[in-house]
Order: C-alpha cells, then structure tokens, then sequence
C-alpha cells in the first residue's frame, strides 16, 4: 500500500467523522468540505510525521483541531456560540437538553477532551496527541469534566428511565 | 487507597479507560465499600448519559468529495512549489554566473591604484596632451598610463606602481616602484 492508498483509507475512515466535526461548528459549518480537504492536504504533506504517530486517526483529528482553529480565527475571534453535537432532536428530551447545557457550561478545553474521548472514542493516549499536551493533563481535564457534570446535573434526571 | 485516587479511578472507570486487569480489582474494592459503589453508580450514569447526548454518527462523505480532489490539488501544490524552487535556483545560478564573471574579469587583470592627484601645474600640463582629449574623454587606464611614462623634473621616472588584487578574498599587495 503507498502513502496515497495509505491516506485514502483514513480519508474513508476518518472522513466522516471529521467531516462531522467541523459541521458541529456553527462557524465552520458552511465550509466543512473545505475544511476537511484542507486537513487531508496538510496530512500529506506531513506524511513523515504522520506515520510515525501513536495513532494515525488521533493526528489528523490534531490537523482538523489546528485547521478548524485557524479558520475560526479568519472568521471572527470570539463569536463562535458552543454547540454540543448530538444526535437530531426528533422530541425534546428533558435529560438529554439538561446533558447538553451542562456540557455547554463546561471549560472550552475539559469540554473538549470529553467530546474526543465520548464522541471519537479515542483513547488517552490519542486524546494527547489530538490536543498535543500530556496524558495527565488529559486524564486531569477529562475528571474535571465528569466531576463537574455530576455536580451540575440533578440527581433525578441521572436516573430517570 | 484514599479517596482522591478512588475518585480518579471511579472517573477512568466511567470512561471505560481502565485495563481490564485494574477494572476487576477496583470491582472487588466496589463490592466491599456501598459507598464508593454509589459514588461509581452516579458517575456511570452521568458518563452515559454524556455520552447518549453527543452520540452522533459521522456525516457520510458526499460523493462530490472524492479523495481523487484532494489528492489532485496536493499535485498541482506540489506542481507549484517545484516551479518555485526551479525559479530560485535558477536565479542562483545567474547570480553566481554573473558574479563569477564579474571576478574572473576584475581579477584577469591587476587592479590600478588610483594616482594622487596632480598638482595644479601637473593639471595643467596634462590638460594639453591629456590622452583621447581629442574626443573629449579619458580613461583611468589612459590616464594612469601618461603618468606612469612621465618624467620627473629631475630626469628620474615618476613612481610606477599599481595595487595588486587577485580577489576580494586575499590582500591586495602592491607591484612596482614605491
């Protein structure tokens, strides 16, 4: 398999999901097909380093981060509202809106890493690679989040259904 | 184990991120202490939940993105930055050409130290028969010529000389009667 087959298989598997992860910006949303070729241009020019990374998945879900970043800083800085993804509301679900307000409520970066980790399954160790900082921090922001959404949601709505 | 370390590992437990052989010890902890259960119940729930509200699937790849596109305009980047960095090295090329030429034609010959300036009768005898006066111009070659064949009132010849320069990275030195 050459580098070309190589990145056109994580191009299928990775696609959609960072496909769906830049439509999820409101910002973004207009140009996520821009978006998502753009992260796949700057992944072949950094082939090297893309190969030797802990997962290949986890580095162009980084590349996304930092093109994403980027866009949203040519767009308007600080205007960007928090949307939580999450599946399409066919009848409003009290849990699921209180969920989402209190994962809106959280620190851009513990939200962030709870998203990653919930959302993309990845593990610790690809979590710090997507966000280049250390595992612990990871593990750190990752048990604030779960700490903090515990102590924000209601008891009742943890155990209803 | 105190309880900052239990409510880490409650917390890795609830994200699934424990090894399976941690997971089992840490069940057997849940089963003697009601409660740390409790504590890992709520945050089991809390954690499902999470993730029930941000489950969602990939948006599938719409056929106009092919991976074909990307891949064609990596091509044409690259098609470009080749370009690019022919046109520098060619310009590198033609200033090494040219400054090489420009040396092996300055070095070629010795380069000729500016005579001191004459004095005002000397300037005045050379306005007569300055060299290509005819035409109107001189040269510094000409000129330098007439002084260097020019006797001396007393008869002896004036002081030949000329500043000997091969190239800008050695010392120059200097040739002739001082």
């Amino acid at each position: 398999m050459d580098d070309h087959d190589s990145l056109e298989h994580l191009y299928r598997e990775a696609g959609p999901a960072l496909l769906a992860y830049f439509r999820h910006q409101p910002s973004l949303a207009g140009a996520a097909e821009d978006l998502l070729q753009d992260t796949f241009l700057r992944a072949l020019r950094q082939r090297g380093r893309l190969e030797k990374a802990v997962s290949r998945r986890a580095y162009v879900f980084g590349i996304a981060r930092h093109v994403g970043l980027d866009a949203l800083r040519r767009v308007k800085p600080g205007s960007d509202p928090v949307d939580v993804p999450g599946v399409p509301e066919t009848q409003p679900d009290e849990r699921l809106e209180a969920m989402r307000a209190a994962i809106a409520a959280l620190p851009p970066l513990h939200r962030e890493a709870l998203l990653l980790r919930l959302q993309q399954d990845f593990s610790y160790d690809e979590i710090a690679e997507v966000l280049q900082v250390p595992v612990g921090t990871v593990r750190s922001r990752l048990h604030h989040a779960v700490r903090q959404l515990r102590q924000t949601l209601n008891p009742s709505v943890l155990h209803e259904h | 184990m105190n309880t900052e370390t239990l409510e880490a590992l409650l917390a890795d437990r609830a994200l699934g991120a424990l090894t399976p052989e941690v997971a089992e010890l840490l069940d057997a902890h849940l089963a003697r202490d009601p409660e740390a259960a409790q504590q890992a119940a709520a945050l089991d729930a809390t954690v499902r939940l999470a993730r029930e509200t941000v489950a969602c699937a990939g948006s599938p790849l719409p056929a106009s993105l092919p991976a074909a596109r990307w891949r064609e305009q990596a091509a044409v980047q690259r098609g470009h930055a080749r370009a690019w960095e022919l046109s520098r090295l060619a310009a590198a090329v033609l200033l090494g050409l040219s400054l090489g030429w420009t040396v092996r034609t300055d070095g070629s010959r010795p380069r000729e130290a500016k005579s001191p300036a004459p004095s005002e009768a000397v300037r005045g005898s050379l306005a007569a028969d300055r060299p290509g006066s005819a035409h109107g111009f001189w040269t510094l070659a000409s000129f330098t010529e007439s002084q260097q064949t020019r006797p001396n009132p007393d008869g002896r010849p004036m002081a030949g000389y000329h500043l000997h320069w091969e190239s800008p990275v050695k010392m120059p030195h200097v040739e002739g009667n001082l």
